[in-house]
């Protein structure tokens, strides 16, 4: 077996190491001698302490960003977090420098940015188009004033009323 | 705050301004004097026309009235309960609105016009003492309607 290159006997022995051997192969690991073979036999010392060390490591923390989830999922262990998340908890969320507030003060003034931005229109002249008079004895004309930006319906025919006649 | 919700606050906004925005008519029963004096203040953006279309030298508020709902909708406006106006939308798009002039329960003139945003109607009354009546129509923004 000293015909195998070092690197595929390091590649059978993390096979090997990794139970990922078949039948058939793991006689023949076992046919050639394999296990006491130097090369092997460092490999899988290397594979076992590796595998050594991540189970003794200890468990990572979370990532700083996720902390709130964590939060979030330890109240809901613990019975508390359903009525918390009421209020004004919402206020607490953020993503990146962004947080409602800033979010909403941005929209509103995005708002007003628009509104004042609208092109507004100006005053127009309005249109009499039609003006008739209900009354005996009663006209009307319709005079235009366009200068004035204004319409005008003239009533001719209506009663006097003295000075001091209360309107009611 | 993501975007989308972002623009979403921003569309709200401006619709709650143009809700706040809402045309709303307005009269005012106006007297036209040829007396010298001063004229009401509150006629003031009115008051060079008022003069030239009819020719009296001061001009007082009678009675003045916000129209009874907006002008998308039927409204009256009721500046005192003898001369008063009574308004109809008609139709959508131009402000095209059915106006009728009433002296208490009696028609006095009825009529169609265009009446774009602070852009004034006036119907003239009847001659009252030695000066004259003058209704004066408008589509105001209701957020005139406070001040």
């Amino acid at each position: 077996m000293n015909e195998l290159d070092p690197n595929d006997k390091r590649l059978i022995a993390t096979e090997y190491f990794d139970r990922a051997l078949g039948q058939e192969e793991l006689a023949w690991f076992d046919e050639n001698g394999l296990v006491s073979d130097p090369v092997v036999k460092e490999t899988i010392e290397e594979a076992e302490s590796l595998r050594k060390m991540v189970r003794q490591a200890e468990r990572p923390e979370p990532p700083a960003a996720m902390d709130f989830y964590w939060q979030r999922v330890r109240s809901q262990i613990a019975g508390e977090g359903a009525r918390k998340g009421r209020g004004w908890g919402w206020m607490r969320y953020r993503i990146g420098p962004i947080t409602p507030l800033r979010g909403v003060v941005t929209a509103l003034g995005l708002a007003l940015g628009v509104a004042i931005l609208l092109p507004r229109q100006g005053p127009l002249v309005p249109r009499v188009e039609r003006a008739e008079s209900r009354q005996p004895g009663l006209y009307t004309s319709i005079v235009p004033a366009p200068a004035e930006s204004a319409g005008v319906v003239w009533i001719t025919g209506l009663e006097y009323l003295p000075e001091g006649y209360v309107l009611r | 705050m993501r975007p989308p919700l972002a623009i979403l606050l921003a569309l709200l906004s401006v619709w709650a301004a143009n809700c706040a925005a809402e045309p709303w008519p307005w009269g005012a029963l106006v007297i036209g004097r040829m007396d010298d004096g001063p004229s009401d203040p509150r006629l003031e953006k009115y008051l060079v026309n008022l003069k030239r279309i009819f020719g009296y030298r001061r001009y007082e508020i009678y009675g003045e009235a916000w129209g009874t709902g907006p002008a998308k909708g039927d409204s009256v406006v009721m500046p005192t309960n003898e001369f008063f106006v009574r308004l109809h939308p008609r139709g959508a798009g131009e402000r095209r609105i059915g106006f009728e002039f009433l002296r208490k329960d009696r028609v006095l003139v009825d009529g169609e016009a265009v009446m774009p945003v602070s852009a004034p109607l006036f119907i003239t009354g009847p001659e009252y003492g030695n000066g004259k009546l003058v209704m004066i129509i408008e589509i105001r923004d209701a957020t005139q309607k406070g001040q």
